[in-house]
């Protein structure tokens, strides 16, 4: 195999297989990447056998066709490195040699013949959801899965496709959120699988600029995802999902409307004086009033008390809240991310937005440069969400807008 | 002993009250015709019991509790075995409890059978710690017809050493101008959080008693034992600034089995988990604490021993809850697959009131299932005996 392609090319796409690269494996092989070159196209491939990304780069200078099963870290440390702007590479066997302005390297690969085999997509298999609500589903409800093995089902997000509306579900029990989109075109026969919040993250790398659709693949335990640039296939969660329709608790009889910025900036003051064990904040209601306290009894001993103005007509009430659930939510209302528990997620997609940066400015790509890549969609944060309560012992239901509902469920403690 | 004056910045208000014998006190209190003979509470001597308790009777053939129940019968044939009853032994503990606690508040129980107690502001209604102290005894002896030592000091660790320096049936009162007397002589042993490991080390150094530590002076012992032996110098003079913690925190509710036989099987493992839930379950219920903190205890056949614990979001005092965390422990953490394993423990930790914590969005339907089904079998065993019922999943083998 003989070939030479843009160097920002290259890294993009490697940078988008390594996230699928396991850090640790039984399978040596698996810490490769492989390279297939054909047909003016060059395909990248990386799995863990859970899940796996297939990724092409366009208008490759091909001489030889081939493949090759390449180290997959040190192959991104090289293509991330290099200034050159184009590379070349030339296989033979097992043996790589990168060619640069000056320099080479030689890689010691692994044999093709010993890669597992990527699944075939099948089109005729469709179903197809649009980019941005995939995105804005995915960012709503991928945060609050379960990160406890022990809570199987829960480690992953309820992915509900029907003839005319998506969904999303993530829950670890203490909490809930719960997206949907009106869709066109759906499957008549509902799709409904649970899906680990890492293979929605990769299937967010795959899309590539100017993909208006993504098109998805439901089998009986695996499910594939299709971009114009790249292929995933993951595993899904098995076992059942609780009835998260059944938990939403109705007839409120204590409506409360606030600005979430507000909210979200005075939860944060009295999150500061809640203990580090039992994190613990009391919402204090009463006539368009709400006064979050906090008390910290151990170390630093202290206490926070803050006040909201709310839209509130119904009885004074108290209920307590670990205040982080809330800020999650609350970050999301605002456009943001919260921290997922898998940090990598992270880290692998600003380096994706890097790339892409390089990509963007061309042939004069410099990587000491790192503009940070514009958020995929604007999100219009709302003026006011409401929270809606019972007792002590119910779940708090927020909602921001018709589509995203978030249910949190009370602290029974003594703050 | 020195006249009934102490010094205003040291009052005498630390007590530390140790129930003679308790187990064996309790069986032979419950069986009268036991009296004055050598009763020995804990395993068959046949298997591979271990001694929980034994009365004085038995002692003076050598029996020593935590001793092999084999070893036991040997030395004192005539020892009559009798099994443990935990249940019972709670039962009672929690009467000795109320009797402290209708003294002070700050009771600090260190097991069933033993606490400190800070009388300091119980002394207008109830006179002076050694006034309490002598009246606590003397409610134990005529309510709940045992024996207990108590030690009256100024200090934690002077007020157990003082309760263990005339048993049974002892009443020591250590003052400050005590120690210099009291002290000196003592072996090393008797310095709290001396075991035999310490005790061969300070050897070494040719220390024998708390006298020769006192004479090597702190700096010393510093330099050999590092903070350990700062603190084992402050001891020696008497010194000890820790108070009577009356806290959930320091108490713990646990429970654990030896069996005659190792188990291999991962099925007879759960089994005995189980039926070990069970048991702390029902002490935790009874108690009214649940656990944040469940921890197992395994020992494998070459007697090592291993804990691993999970932190729940929420205290539990439900036997199926306490089961599955044991379970996932055991499974997951303890490396029992294709061993032999000796003895399997559960305990509670962190103790706080049920009912406390995280709610839950699922299964709080289940969760109200199992609490009525542990109140049930709590009262059936309460009425008929512990094995009055048994949980279908104990019962697929028998033991």
């Amino acid at each position: 195999m003989r070939f030479r392609c843009k160097r920002a090319d290259l890294s993009q796409a490697v940078g988008v297989v390594a996230s699928a690269v396991p850090a640790r494996t039984s399978v040596p092989i698996l810490q490769n990447i492989k390279v297939t070159a054909a047909d003016g196209e060059l395909t990248l491939t990386a799995t863990d056998l859970e899940m796996g990304l297939r990724y092409s780069v366009r208008d490759v200078g091909i001489q030889k066709s081939g493949a090759a099963v390449l180290p997959a870290q040190k192959l991104n440390q090289i293509v991330r490195d290099i200034r050159d702007d184009e590379v070349k590479f030339d296989v033979d066997g097992k043996l790589c040699s990168i060619e640069i302005e000056g320099g080479q390297f030689k890689l010691t690969g692994a044999d093709p013949q010993d890669f597992p085999q990527f699944p075939e997509f099948d089109e005729k298999k469709a179903v197809r959801i649009n980019v941005d609500d995939f995105r804005d589903m995915v960012r709503k409800t991928a945060f609050a899965v379960s990160s406890e093995p022990s809570r199987y089902a829960l480690t992953g997000v309820l992915f509900v496709i029907r003839e005319n509306e998506a969904r999303m579900v993530g829950t670890d029990g203490k909490r809930l959120a719960y997206a949907k989109k009106k869709i066109k075109g759906g499957p008549r026969d509902e799709v409904k699988v649970i899906v680990p919040p890492k293979a929605l993250h990769l299937v967010e790398k795959i899309i590539a600029e100017g993909d208006e659709e993504i098109a998805f693949e439901f089998e009986e335990t695996q499910m594939k995802a299709k971009t114009s640039a790249g292929t995933l296939f993951a595993r899904l969660v098995e076992g059942s999902f609780p009835n998260y329709e059944d938990v939403i608790p109705g007839d409120p009889d204590k409506k409360v409307q606030v600005n979430p910025g507000e909210l979200e900036y005075r939860l944060r003051l009295a999150t500061s004086m809640t203990d580090d064990k039992s994190r613990a904040v009391k919402f204090q209601l009463s006539k368009d009033k709400l006064k979050l306290f906090a008390r910290r009894i151990t170390g630093e001993a202290g206490e926070a008390s803050h006040e909201v103005a709310v839209k509130y007509a119904g009885p004074d009430f108290e209920i307590s809240f670990n205040p982080d659930f809330f800020i999650d939510f609350l970050k999301v209302v605002a456009g943001g991310r919260p921290d997922v528990a898998d940090s990598e997620a992270d880290t692998k997609v600003e380096a994706r937005a890097e790339a892409k940066a390089d990509k963007a400015k061309g042939k004069k790509a410099a990587k000491e440069e790192k503009p940070k890549a514009p958020p995929p969609e604007p999100v219009e944060a709302p003026s006011t969400i409401t929270l809606d309560l019972r007792d002590k012992l119910t779940a708090g239901v927020i909602r921001a807008g018709r589509d995203y509902i978030y249910l949190v469920m009370p602290l029974t403690i003594d703050v | 002993m020195s006249r009934e004056t102490a010094s205003a910045d040291k009052p005498l208000t630390i007590l530390h009250v140790d129930m003679d014998a308790f187990y064996a006190a309790v069986e032979v209190r419950d069986h009268p015709e036991l009296r004055g003979k050598p009763v020995i509470v804990g395993g068959p001597s046949r298997s591979r019991g271990v001694v929980s308790s034994a009365t004085y009777e038995a002692r003076k053939f050598g029996v020593r509790s935590a001793m092999p129940s084999a070893q036991a019968a040997r030395l004192c044939p005539q020892g009559v075995f009798m099994p443990v009853r935990m249940e019972r032994y709670l039962e009672v503990s929690r009467e000795v409890m109320r009797i402290f606690r209708s003294f002070t508040p700050l009771v600090e129980p260190l097991s069933l059978d033993e606490a400190f107690l800070d009388v300091a502001g119980a002394e207008r209604l109830f006179g002076d710690g050694p006034a309490i102290g002598r009246k606590i005894k003397e409610r134990i002896r005529a309510e709940l017809g045992l024996v207990a030592s108590v030690g009256v000091s100024y200090v934690k660790y002077l007020a157990k050493l003082a309760s263990d320096l005339e048993k049974p049936d002892g009443f020591v009162i250590i003052r400050p101008e005590d120690v210099e007397r009291r002290l000196p002589p003592l072996p090393i042993s008797r310095l709290w959080g001396v075991g035999p490991k310490t005790e061969s080390r300070l050897q070494a150094l040719g220390l024998r008693t708390i006298g020769d530590v006192r004479a090597a002076g702190e700096e010393r012992l510093v330099r050999e034992l590092g903070d350990f032996g700062a603190h084992i110098s402050r001891l020696a003079r008497g010194e000890d600034d820790r108070h009577v913690e009356p806290s959930w925190d320091a108490k713990s509710i646990g429970a654990e089995r030896t069996f005659e036989r190792d188990l291999s099987a991962l099925a007879s493992m759960e089994r005995e988990l189980l039926e070990i839930a069970e048991d702390v379950g029902s002490r935790l219920r009874a108690e009214a604490v649940a656990a944040r903190t469940v921890q197992i205890k395994v020992r494998f056949h070459d007697f090592r021993t291993i804990t691993r614990s999970r932190t729940l979001e929420r205290p539990t005092d439900i036997t199926r809850e306490i089961f599955d965390v044991a379970r996932d422990l055991l499974q997951e953490k303890a490396g029992v697959k294709g061993a032999r394993v000796r003895l399997l423990g559960i305990q509670g930790q962190n103790l706080a009131p049920p009912g406390t914590g995280q709610g839950t969005l699922f299964g709080e339907k289940s969760r109200a299932k199992e609490r009525r089904l542990d109140k049930v079998i709590d009262a059936l065993r309460h009425k008929m005996g512990h094995d009055a019922v048994v949980r279908a999943r104990t019962r697929e083998e028998s033991r």
